[in-house]
C-alpha cells in the first residue's frame, strides 16, 4: 500500500496585481486587482513506505507548493492527498507527530541559544521521552558529528552547520516521511555531500520515506533512483532517473581526441559536431547508433583518445524545462 | 500538566537567551523609573490644585500609576514578546514550523517565549503599589487581593485578545509595523483615570479598547472600590475576548494556509 497518494491536486493562487507607479500605488490601498496563478495542475502520484525520490523542476514549477500541501501547512483547491492515511491539511496530531518538513532557505532553530535547547524544545513539543531522546540523540550527533556544534549559538554557526541542525531538530521524533525542501541550498560542496549520506542512512535505518527538491542535480542522483518531474504545475516524467536520461536525450555524446586538426576537420561527416578545438572534438550520436558511429570514425580517422558518455543529467533536465524535448511518462 | 511542563522548557529556553542582554534590565529600570517621575510630577501638579479630580484622590490616582506599570511590565514580559515574534515569522515564512508542530497553534505561537528583564516595569509596579496603598493607610485583606489577582489576570487576557486580533491582521496586511503603536496608545491613556476624559473617549476606552477591564478594574479591586459583581464582568469580559480572538486567530491561520505563497 502506498504511503503518500497524490491524485489530480490542485492549488491556485491569488495574487494582488499591482502597475507601477504611485498613482496605481495609491488606488491599490483601497481597490486591488488579483490575478489567479495556477501553481499546480493536478498533479498525481504515489510514493511506497521507504522510498527515496526526488522531486524536479524549475523555479516556479510549483514543487515547493506540492510539499507544503502534503504536509499539511496548504489547502489545496482541488483533487486529493493522502499520507500515512491521513489528509494531510487536517494536521491531525497523529499525522504531524509522523512527519518532518525541512525547507532549505527556513530554519526553526533559536537564533541566539544553542541548538541544544531548540532540540530541547522540541522533545517537549513532540512529546519524546527522555530514554527515546538521548538514545535519537546520540545517533544523529555521531552520524552528522555534532559534537562541536551543540554547545554553540545557532546565529554564530556556518550555513552548513546550521543546516546540519536543523536536520538533526526535524530528525528527533523519527518520522516516517520526510520532506526536504532544497536541504543543501547554499551549502558547500563537503557538507552537500554529507548532508545526502546522511539522509540516505536515515532513510535506510528508519525506513523512513524521503520526498526532496534540490536545485542540485548531485543530490538528486546521489539519493534517488526515481524521480517525479514537474513543470508549469504539472507532472512531465515519474520514474527511474536512468531512463528519464534515455527518454527525453535518446544520444549519447563521443569525445575525440585526433592526431592532426585535419583529420579534427572531417569528423562533421560522420555525426553532429557540438565542440571543436584544434584536434578535439564533441560529437552527438543518436544511441542506437553509438556503437556503428564510434566503428567508423576508428577505422577511417587516427584517432589519440575516444570516450562515450551519457549526456549530464544537469543537460538533460535543462532540454526539458526548456522545452526543447517532448517527453511522454 | 503537560501546559506547565511545555511552559517550563519554554521559559527556561528564553530566560536562558535573555542572560545575554543582561544590560536590558538596568536600560529598562532606569527608563520606567524616568516615566515614573515625570507622571508622578505630572500628577502632583494636576493634584496641587484640587484635593480630588472626579472623585479620584492624588493616593487613589497612584494606586492606579502602579497598576499601570505592573501591567505594562506583564505585557512586555509575557505578551508582547510572543506577538512580536509571530509577526516576524508571518514576514519570514518560519510560522510554517509553528503551524507542523502537533501541539495547539495558538499556544505554541503566543507562550513560546518571555522577556525576564522586563520584569524591572513589574518590580517598579509592585513598589509602587505597596507605597501607594501605605500612603491611602488601605488595608488589603485576602478579599482585596483576590479581587485584585482575579480582575488584574482578566486584564491580562484582554490586552492578549486585542493584540491578538491585531496581530492575526497580519496574516492579510504582512507588513503592520505601527500596530504596535495602536496597543501602545490605547494602554497610554489608562496611567491616568478614565474619569477624567470627556465621555466620547471614556465609551470608547471601555468597550472599544477595553483600558477600563486592563487597568482601572484592577487598580479599583486594589484599593476596594470594586466588588465581586464587577470582578465577575471582568472575567466574563476576558472569557468572550479570549474565545472570540482565538476564534478569529484560527479563521486568519485557515486564511494563511490557504493562501499564502
Amino acid at each position: 500500500m502506498p504511503q503518500i497518494e497524490v491524485r489530480d491536486l490542485k492549488k491556485t493562487y491569488r495574487v494582488h496585481e499591482r502597475e507601477a507607479g504611485a498613482s496605481a500605488s495609491f488606488r491599490s490601498l483601497f481597490v486591488r486587482k488579483y490575478k489567479a496563478v495556477e501553481a499546480v495542475k493536478g498533479v498525481s502520484f504515489s510514493l511506497d513506505a521507504g522510498e527515496r525520490v526526488g522531486f524536479l523542476g524549475p523555479n516556479g514549477a510549483g514543487k515547493t507548493t506540492t510539499l507544503k500541501m502534503l504536509a499539511g501547512l496548504l489547502y489545496p483547491d482541488g483533487g486529493e492527498a493522502e499520507v500515512l492515511g491521513h489528509v494531510p491539511w487536517r494536521r491531525e496530531r497523529n499525522y504531524l507527530q509522523r512527519i518532518s518538513l525541512v525547507m532549505g532557505n527556513r530554519n526553526q532553530l533559536v537564533w541566539d541559544l544553542p541548538a541544544m535547547d531548540s532540540f530541547l524544545v522540541n522533545q517537549a513539543v513532540y512529546q519524546i521521552p527522555e530514554t527515546a531522546f538521548r538514545e535519537t540523540l546520540d545517533e544523529l550527533v555521531a552520524l552528522l558529528d555534532l559534537t562541536p556544534l551543540l554547545k554553540k549559538q545557532v546565529r554564530s554557526l556556518s550555513l552548513g552547520e546550521r543546516m546540519k541542525c536543523e536536520l538533526a531538530a526535524a530528525l528527533l521524533h523519527r518520522p516516517d516521511v520526510l520532506f526536504l525542501d532544497e536541504p543543501t541550498l547554499g551549502v558547500d560542496i563537503t557538507m552537500q555531500g554529507r548532508i545526502r549520506e546522511f539522509v540516505a542512512s536515515y532513510n535506510q535505518k528508519y525506513g523512513a520515506t524521503v520526498l526532496l527538491t534540490s536545485h542540485y542535480m548531485a543530490d538528486v542522483t546521489a539519493l534517488c533512483r526515481r524521480v517525479i518531474v514537474i513543470h508549469h504545475g504539472q507532472l512531465l516524467y515519474d520514474g527511474e532517473l536512468e531512463s528519464l536520461a534515455a527518454r527525453i536525450a535518446p544520444f549519447k555524446l563521443v569525445q575525440l581526441e585526433l592526431a592532426d586538426a585535419a583529420a579534427a576537420a572531417r569528423v562533421e561527416q560522420f555525426a553532429e559536431v557540438l565542440e571543436r578545438q584544434d584536434t578535439r572534438v564533441k560529437l552527438r550520436v543518436p544511441r542506437g547508433e553509438a556503437s556503428l558511429v564510434v566503428a567508423r570514425i576508428l577505422s577511417e580517422l587516427p584517432i589519440v583518445d575516444l570516450t562515450v558518455q551519457d549526456p549530464p543529467i544537469e543537460e538533460v533536465i535543462d532540454q526539458v524545462f526548456q522545452g526543447n524535448a517532448e517527453v511522454t511518462a | 500538566m503537560r501546559i506547565l511542563h511545555l511552559l517550563a522548557v519554554f521559559y527556561r529556553t528564553s530566560i536562558q537567551t535573555d542572560i545575554e542582554y543582561r544590560a536590558d534590565f538596568f536600560t529598562r529600570l532606569v527608563a520606567s523609573l524616568l516615566g515614573l517621575m515625570t507622571t508622578i510630577g505630572s500628577l502632583a501638579i494636576a493634584f496641587q490644585y484640587a484635593g480630588r479630580i472626579r472623585g479620584w484622590s492624588l493616593g487613589q490616582a497612584m494606586v492606579l500609576l502602579a497598576v499601570y506599570y505592573l501591567m505594562d511590565g506583564l505585557i512586555e514580559m509575557f505578551i508582547a514578546p510572543n506577538m512580536r515574534e509571530i509577526m516576524n515569522q508571518i514576514r519570514e515564512g518560519t510560522l510554517d514550523f509553528v503551524i507542523l508542530k502537533p501541539i495547539n497553534t495558538q499556544f505554541l505561537a503566543t507562550f513560546r517565549t518571555l522577556n525576564i528583564w522586563r520584569m524591572a516595569n513589574v518590580l517598579v509596579g509592585i513598589g509602587l503599589c505597596v507605597y501607594a496603598i501605605g500612603g491611602l493607610s488601605l488595608t488589603v485583606g485576602p478579599r482585596e487581593g483576590a479581587l485584585f489577582a482575579i480582575t488584574l489576570g482578566s486584564g491580562c487576557a484582554v490586552v492578549y485578545s486585542f493584540w491578538l486580533v491585531l496581530v492575526t491582521l497580519t496574516f492579510w496586511f504582512i507588513r503592520m509595523d505601527n500596530l504596535e503603536q495602536i496597543i501602545w496608545q490605547a494602554f497610554e491613556t489608562g496611567r491616568y483615570p478614565v474619569d477624567i476624559y470627556p465621555r466620547w473617549l471614556q465609551i470608547t476606552l471601555t468597550y472599544v479598547v477595553p483600558v477600563m477591564f486592563i487597568i482601572t478594574i484592577p487598580a479599583g479591586a486594589l484599593s476596594g472600590r470594586v466588588g465581586p459583581d464587577t470582578a465577575a464582568v471582568s472575567v466574563v469580559v476576558a472569557v468572550v475576548s479570549v474565545a472570540l480572538s482565538s476564534c478569529f486567530w484560527r479563521f486568519g491561520l485557515k486564511h494563511y494556509t490557504g493562501a499564502s505563497a
